[in-house]
């Protein structure tokens, strides 16, 4: 039993072997999911970013903190 | 592969490739440790993951559509013929994996770019040539990622990164960087080592991007004076750009084609010639590229030297200039002009990125756009002079395309600003339309990596507090 189309290397003609990767013939579905997790990517990172840079906001409002990021700047 | 040099040759080009990419790898470090080094500390961690994550996102949008655009598209469509059919780089082809070579059902019938070439060729070359071209899409995007630090938003920055090197660049290098696209058949347009199909439009697309994504807080003052916002590490910066210089090695032999018989490419007939060959399939030899790469890099290194009077910072960026103002006609020039074709370029580099600076009020924080934009624009205009009337297409071409000022100069136009400026400057409007391109002010001031720094201070705070606790509980503390 084998996931590929390749059960032994004995007496193997390469020149006649084509795909060595499991599940040949479901190419297309493939690249439909990977474009899903790319896209997916994408949706669920500007979710991230949005709750990051709204936290980052709040913290600009803390005169202390940002006269101490504003005095480590100045001594770079 | 049924020949012993027949596969000697399949064989030895596909290791060939796979060298190249570790050592493009490295630019890619030193692009990280570069930008990371230009950044002020608040901004540390976001500008590493920014340029980080661009390899993922690139890299699979370059397997999903980038492969196939290069392949399919060197006549426009529509200037020299259709869409060329391209079975072996389309994502679903049977060919972009592990594969033993052997004719299966669905690829017998395989039209396309280098068929005849047949399965036993592109099952070992696919691959490691996808992932060489790849690295070149990491390096366009990356050098985007240096002139938009400290202030755009990554979710945008990926979207661009994305557009640039899975898409721009790989039309360019389909129209202008392949053996039968348009550009080289139409116009004599040759740029063998990519002055204009990476630099030239990776520099104009981050220029529209910068256009519209404006300067960082404090970079300019009231009447437009630009103030000087100095690199956080200098050391990291020099490295990082020494490690560029490095990779660059990787770069220059993965535009070659190692191997192959020009006679089967329209040279003498009967007459077994194996040679290199750039990637228009012209002869050339890796000692010409190794001359004219150290050479050129050398000018520009003495130019960027005396026209900074010594700034590591600049001193360095010339010389990349200098490689890449020489690039398009390394293959060809003697090792002295490749020298003072790279001062030249360091030159003009230099002062064009001061002198827009001031007279637009462009902020361009690592000198990406002078250095990859400018450099590489005057580097094609200058190989179309001193290669005048050299042949740009390979000997099988019924016609021969001669290399000329004009073509070079026309190519220059569509890389730096057809294929570069134009899609970064209507993606950046888009994404700035809808509000997304760059962090709110009083992100940009307190710093990006804010939140995580405060994260990063209450994990300190409670370890600290039960260190204390503990020992209290020792009786070390009352």
């Amino acid at each position: 039993m084998s996931t590929t189309s390749i059960s032994t290397w004995a007496g193997a003609d390469l020149s006649q072997i084509g795909p060595a990767y499991p599940m040949v013939g479901t190419e297309f579905a493939l690249v439909i999911v990977g474009i899903i997790f790319w896209l997916a990517f994408h949706v669920v990172q500007a979710r991230i970013e949005k709750e990051e840079m709204d936290a980052d906001e709040a913290a600009a409002k803390d005169p202390a903190r940002l006269k101490r990021v504003f005095d480590e700047e100045a001594r770079e | 592969m049924d020949t012993d040099i027949g596969a000697l040759t399949v064989i030895f080009t596909e290791f060939y490739y796979w060298v190249t990419v570790p050592l493009m790898f490295l630019i890619h470090v030193g692009f990280c440790m570069y930008e990371v080094g230009a950044s002020r500390h608040k901004n540390h961690v976001h500008t590493l993951m920014k340029n980080t994550m661009l390899i993922p996102l690139v890299t699979i949008t370059f397997f999903f559509f980038g492969w196939w655009i290069y392949f399919a598209l060197p006549n426009g469509p529509g200037i020299t013929g259709g869409l060329v059919q391209s079975d072996h780089a389309v994502p679903w082809s049977e060919l972009m994996g592990p594969h033993m070579g052997g004719s299966t059902e669905t690829l017998q019938s395989a039209q396309g770019y280098g068929v005849d070439l047949g399965n036993s060729y592109w099952n070992r070359i696919n691959g490691v040539f996808w992932a060489a071209f790849l690295l070149f899409s990491w390096t366009a995007a990356s050098i985007v990622s240096g002139a938009t630090i400290e202030r755009i938003r990554p979710s945008s920055f990926w979207i661009l990164a994305v557009v640039i090197g899975s898409v721009a660049w790989i039309i360019d290098a389909s129209w202008g960087w392949h053996p039968d696209g348009w550009m080289v058949t139409q116009l004599g347009y040759h740029d063998a080592y990519a002055s204009g199909v990476i630099h030239a439009i990776a520099g104009g697309f981050a220029l529209g991007v910068v256009l519209v994504l404006g300067p960082r807080i404090g970079k300019f003052a009231p009447d437009g004076t630009p103030r000087n916002i100095n690199p956080h590490n200098k050391w990291l910066v020099t490295i990082g750009l020494f490690l560029i210089y490095c990779g660059f090695w990787g770069f220059y032999v993965a535009c070659n084609v190692p191997i192959i018989d020009h006679g089967t490419l329209g040279g003498a007939e009967g007459v077994v010639n194996f040679t290199a060959t750039t990637i228009y399939l012209t002869p050339t030899t890796l000692s010409a590229i190794v001359f004219n790469f150290l050479m050129s890099l050398s000018g520009g290194l003495i130019m960027g030297y005396v026209v900074s009077r010594g700034d590591a910072f600049w001193t360095y960026s010339a010389g990349l200039a200098g490689v890449i103002t020489a690039s398009a006609g390394n293959d060809l020039y003697h090792p002295i002009q490749a020298m003072l074709i790279g001062a030249v370029g360091a030159y003009c580099a230099y002062k064009l990125h001061y002198w827009v600076e001031r007279r637009f009020q462009i902020d361009d924080p690592v000198g990406a756009i002078a250095v990859h934009g400018y450099a590489g624009f005057i580097g094609l205009i200058i190989a179309g002079f001193v290669l005048w009337g050299h042949p740009a297409t390979a000997a099988y071409h019924a016609e021969v395309a001669t290399i000329t000022p004009l073509g070079q100069f026309l190519g220059a136009i569509i890389m730096f600003g057809v294929l570069g400026f134009l899609p970064g400057w209507v993606v950046s409007k888009i994404l700035s339309g809808m509000g997304k391109l760059r962090v709110p002010p009083a992100v940009e001031l307190v710093g990006l990596d804010m939140s995580g720094e405060m994260a990063e201070e209450a994990d300190a705070i409670a370890v600290s507090e039960a260190d204390i606790a503990e020992a209290k509980k020792l009786g070390l503390l009352t």
